[in-house]
């Protein structure tokens, strides 16, 4: 039974796309399908091809001047971990399982993670109900 | 195989008459597709199901589309809706299993190709 239609630039391409927190991660640069062959006659019983992963990637450039990057440097989100796709692309996965966010979880490690209070965790100065107890205690 | 390879090709007939560009790839959503006939070392189910290509959305005029006028029934704002489908006339539905060749910017149609009218599929 055939559930829906989708056109691959209308209603994916450029696309946000969200992990399961709706954190974002990434917008859909272009899509890998199974392999057709090129330069071949074909005889229309060859399978269809089907997507098999969302690719994201630093197109900036070959938007600009032409060609594709090589397959080497595209990020790959495979199309078993979407749920919805609609004004955004939704995924089952957290961002932080995917190569994609790699630049952002490195900075974050080695860069801010590293900057005085910059790791996340907050100070006991820092704590409403340790500054509640300071003042009722006469702490000034 | 990347989408890009077939976005903005030529499309030509069987006598090499040209037939416009591809504007769009449209994939329909089959959820009943059986894992097993699936390529080896592949799972591209989910929870939406297999995504499989279907047809080319191919307009005689231009390589672009914006927003999809040329392919729903919106009509507003009218003038623009007027113009973006002055702009894709004759634009149809090429279907995938059509195709004889593809080259490097090029999809080669077989004889006798079916040709649909683009119509409002659409979800949205």
């Amino acid at each position: 039974m055939i559930k829906r239609v989708i056109d691959a630039r209308l209603h994916l391409l450029d696309r946000q796309v969200l992990d399961r927190n709706g954190i974002p991660i990434s917008t859909v640069a272009d899509l890998e399908l199974t392999d057709v062959p090129f330069e071949q006659e074909l005889t229309g019983s060859e399978p269809a091809p089907v997507i098999v992963n969302l690719l994201s990637g630093p197109v900036l450039a070959t938007r600009v001047f032409g060609g594709r990057p090589p397959s080497s440097r595209w990020y790959r989100i495979p199309w078993n971990a979407i749920t919805e796709i609609g004004v955004a692309v939704d995924l089952a996965v957290e961002g932080d399982t995917l190569d994609v966010t790699w630049v952002e979880r490195w900075i974050r490690d080695r860069v801010i993670g590293r900057i005085p209070g910059g790791s996340g965790k907050r100070s006991a100065s820092d704590r409403p109900d340790v500054r509640a107890e300071r003042t009722e205690g006469g702490d000034t | 195989m990347n989408l890009g390879d077939l976005l903005d090709s030529r499309v030509l007939d069987d006598s090499g008459r040209r037939l416009g560009f591809i504007i769009d790839v449209r994939f329909l959503l089959d959820e009943d597709d059986d894992p097993a006939a699936e390529p080896p070392g592949e799972t591209v189910a989910s929870p939406l199901g297999t995504a499989r290509l279907d047809s080319l959305v191919v307009s005689p005029h231009t390589r672009t589309s914006f927003m999809g006028y040329e392919r729903s029934n919106v009509s507003a704002p009218i003038f623009i809706a007027r113009l973006l489908r002055w702009r894709h006339r004759g634009s149809q539905l090429l279907q995938w299993v059509d195709v004889a060749r593809l080259e490097p910017g090029v999809v080669r149609m077989r004889r006798g190709y079916r040709a649909e009218e683009l119509t409002d599929q659409l979800d949205e």
